[in-house]
């Protein structure tokens, strides 16, 4: 018998057109935690999915307890012990907590299901993740952090042995990210594998015991926490070295270019003052749920405030539209890329041509020269990375989506962009690219305000950084020298104090 | 050399395809028509060019309407209220030009009225979708259809409107025009050029881009500074309007007299001609040329199996049903049979890549 519970040699994947996974290998002890890493298409996901029994591999071999066994379904890889929990968890949100956790394995009392039962033991599962809603409410109304737990306590239900987690973090804010933290160490004291999947070092590194990186499909090594660091990480997965995350320039700072003005819109945020200047890359940073998105949605004429004035170039653009927004100069990157950001069925050049046809118009007609001429100069410009400017941005990895989008916005010249979340779900390659750029945009003497979650990201590229909690803005702070503690003080909302000191306590 | 995109190269295909059908049944029915004729079973041919002309009429009718229905497909958005719209209009054309009086002026100012009622109930159309957003169009256009219906008869009841002799004048529509010897309905031609009209703004300029964009994602469009709602609104009133034209044609076509009932379910034939044509529900795809084939072909397939194969032209129906289906389905089935021979073929490659390890 082997010391691992799970071990999957020389695995094997082909999609057509692709190799996704080309004899990769894996291996899980019980009682640890295993991150597994790699860029966005690196096989991450489709290599979890032959665990699961999604899809079947064309070749390899997976050995459970030292039996090699096929995962021909998702049930047979459910029987096995094996279950995952995702980012955005709601598996059935209309249901209860105890219908979801007990969905295809419910108690019966001959045809009828035994709800007192079921509620009694999804109460005692929900105790042990240390959850304190009730098993009757509707997963739909629970947070996605809580939706989590649910997905969790379901596992638990199947006596899960192996639990693999796919960026659970990436929707939660820090608290809530500590807390899964929490139980995802005490889900190892008991002996459950759990598979890590995550873009963020933190988790990484403050929770996993081992690592193993997939890179274009290809399995390039497996290390002990304590061997590795953070470079030596990001250099195996990306292939070649990255010299500088954040490689923020100093920037002549010129004219104020965007003025909020007690800005309000009730049950969203309220009294909202902010600014940012030619040159200047400012952070707007707070917990999931603060109203940032809400304020700029507001700004670029996406919702209406309820009251407050927005200026740009000391012009009132209150109420604005976002054409006319984007005639005065402003861009907004919206937080969802593929929902809001792009037309994924479309190619890039019809993508990035889209904010600016009326420039691409000769009379009446749209002329295919114009649009190429400028979306292939951004593609240039931002080093997207693609065959051409006709490739769908379907086909195209997180972060070159993310460049593509940035394309969008400068195609209509802004003097200000609003970046919302620019470098969620990107790899740590394109991310530095992504930083890059924002860099070289402000050095040209353009405004960037940049929301973000992501804390070492918004201290290191913002000259400003402001903070937002509960729908106002609770701080303004230089950034230099800026800890991260002082800025996650100004983001908790108030009242919640005694949580802090839970979270110190779990982190001791 | 640039690459089509695969958007472009499908429809040019999908166009291709539709040539092809109408190709294959014109031979089928005059190979027909000449077993009849050989056999003895007709006295002579029937399916020429001349007979399909004169034949094709009745189902061109709808053709206005289909070119509204195409934008509202191309929206991702759906109305089933059209028949109704070009009932209503026509109904307020006969009442506006009897309560006149009759004579040229009551016609071009009733005719003005029908416009205006088919674009104003396209424009009531356009206000609930946009304004009511968590309702679905199909929802919203049909209580639009029955109120529509409703409203006719609340006009005219259950009568027949007849008309004077002026009136007749919109038959002229109906009539054959001589285009280099050959007789061409003057409606068809009329429609021609309207499809071309139709064709250069959807597929030539920003406005038609604008509007594909939409059906592909109507959120991201907004984030683009596209104006989403005041375009829909715009097009679903375009609609009401060709709604309108639908009906005037109709009127010229069927002797001039008009019931509270004349034009209902013919939306059903507008969405078949757009969705055969390459539109869908789902939005952001489709194209104007394929709609015009569609329409050519639903009306050969009903010359051809009614007067050569002696089907009514209800029963033609369930031909026309079969190949909305597949035309629905045939795309669906040769991208799943082009993915599987793929990853036959890197299958077949990798294994013997491993053989010859």
């Amino acid at each position: 018998m082997s010391e691992y519970i799970l071990e999957m040699n020389d695995i094997t994947k082909i999609f057509p057109g692709v190799k996704a996974l080309d004899g990769v290998h894996f291996n899980l002890k019980a009682g640890e935690i295993h991150a597994l890493v790699g860029e966005n298409g690196a096989g991450k996901s489709t290599f979890i999915k032959t665990l699961t029994g999604v899809h079947q591999p064309d070749g390899g071999e997976i050995i459970l307890d030292g039996k090699k066994v096929v995962m021909s379904d998702p049930i047979v890889a459910q029987k096995y012990g094996i279950a995952a929990i995702y980012q955005h968890a709601a598996s059935y949100p209309d249901l209860s907590v105890a219908e979801n956790i007990f969905i295809g394995h419910e108690f019966k009392t001959g045809p009828f299901i035994n709800w007192a039962k079921a509620n009694a033991e999804a109460k005692k599962l929900l105790d042990s993740v240390g959850a304190d809603f009730s098993p009757t409410v509707s997963v739909g109304s629970l947070s996605v952090a809580q939706q989590q737990l649910v997905e969790i306590a379901k596992a638990l239900s199947m006596n899960a042995r192996i639990l693999i987690m796919d960026e659970p973090t990436a929707a939660l804010s820090r608290r809530e990210s500590e807390e899964l933290y929490t139980i995802a160490r005490r889900l190892r004291k008991r002996g459950t594998g759990i598979i890590l999947i995550s873009h963020r070092f933190e988790d990484i590194f403050g929770l996993a015991d081992r690592v193993t990186v997939f890179r274009d499909a290809q399995y390039i090594g497996s290390w002990n926490l304590d061997e590795v660091d953070t470079p030596m990480l990001v250099h195996h997965m990306v292939g070649r070295e990255i010299t500088q995350l954040y490689p923020k320039k100093k920037t002549e700072v010129g004219e104020e270019l965007l003025r909020i003005d007690h800005l309000s819109r009730t049950g969203f945020y309220r009294d909202v003052c902010l600014n940012v200047r030619a040159g200047e890359i400012v952070g707007l940073t707070g917990l999931v749920g603060a109203g940032r998105t809400e304020v700029m949605e507001s700004v670029f004429g996406i919702t209406k405030a309820d009251s407050g004035d927005v200026y740009f170039e000391d012009r009132q653009i209150t109420g604005f539209t976002p054409i006319q927004c984007m005639q005065a100069g402003l861009g907004l990157l919206p937080e969802d890329r593929q929902k809001q950001g792009l037309l994924l069925d479309w190619s890039i050049n019809y993508n990035i041509s889209l904010p600016v046809l009326k420039r691409c118009q000769n009379g009446p007609f749209l002329m295919k020269d114009k649009e190429y001429e400028i979306s292939n100069d951004l593609k240039e410009l931002l080093a997207i990375k693609a065959p051409d400017t006709d490739t769908h941005t379907g086909a195209l990895s997180g972060g070159n989506q993310q460049k593509v989008v940035v394309a969008k916005q400068l195609a209509a010249s802004p003097k200000l962009i609003i970046l919302d979340e620019p470098t969620k779900g990107v790899d740590v390659g394109s991310k530095a690219q992504i930083y890059e750029i924002m860099s070289d945009l402000a050095s040209k003497g353009l405004g960037i305000l940049m929301i973000s979650s992501e804390l070492p990201e918004v201290i290191n590229m913002s000259d400003r950084l402001y903070v937002m909690s509960e729908g106002h803005v609770t701080a303004e702070f230089d950034t230099e020298g800026l800890s991260q503690d002082t800025v996650l003080a100004a983001a908790m909302p108030k009242g919640k104090e005694d949580d802090e000191d839970e979270l110190a306590e779990a982190n001791a | 050399m640039k690459k089509k995109s695969k958007l472009a190269s499908f429809f040019l295909r999908w166009e291709f395809l539709l040539v092809a059908l109408l190709v294959v049944m014109c031979l089928v029915f005059n190979l027909q028509d000449a077993a009849r004729v050989a056999s003895g079973a007709a006295r002579k041919d029937v399916f020429n060019l001349a007979n399909v002309m004169r034949g094709i009429r009745p189902y061109m009718l709808y053709s206005f309407m289909t070119m509204g229905v195409m934008l509202i497909l191309a929206m991702g958005d759906i109305d089933i209220s059209t028949g109704a719209i070009a009932t209503l209009s026509v109904v307020v054309l006969g009442v506006t030009y009897n309560g006149m009086g009759g004579g040229a002026g009551a016609l071009v100012i009733s005719i003005l009225a029908c416009l205006a009622t088919g674009s104003l109930c396209g424009a009531i159309n356009g206000f609930l979708v946009t304004r009511f957003k968590e309702l679905f169009p199909m929802i919203i256009t049909l209580a639009t259809q029955l109120f529509f219906r409703g409203f006719s008869y609340l006009l005219i009841g259950g009568e027949t409107l007849t008309f004077d002799k002026t009136f007749g004048v919109l038959s002229e529509t109906y009539k054959l025009v001589n285009i280099f010897g050959l007789n061409v309905p003057l409606m068809v031609l009329i429609f021609l050029a309207v499809a071309a009209v139709f064709f250069i703004w959807l597929h030539l300029t920003s406005g038609g881009r604008k509007i594909f964009a939409i059906g592909t994602n109507a959120t991201t469009a907004r984030y683009s500074g596209i104006k989403v709602d005041q375009i829909k609104v715009f097009c679903f009133m375009l609609t009401g309007f060709m709604c309108a034209v639908t009906g005037i044609f109709f009127v010229g076509a069927n002797s001039s007299s008009i019931k509270a009932d004349l034009m209902d379910g013919y939306h059903m034939y507008a969405i078949a001609a757009a969705v055969l044509g390459g539109f869908s529900t789902d939005g952001g795809k489709g194209s104007v040329i394929g709609a015009v084939l569609s329409l050519f072909i639903f009306g050969i397939v009903k010359i051809g199996l009614g007067t050569l194969f002696g089907f009514a032209d209800s029963a033609v129906n369930l031909a026309v049903g079969v190949i909305l289906i597949l035309s629905v389905l045939l795309p669906n089935i040769t991208e799943d049979v082009g993915k599987l021979m793929r990853v036959r073929k890197q299958r077949a490659e990798t294994a013997a890549a491993k053989a010859a390890h």
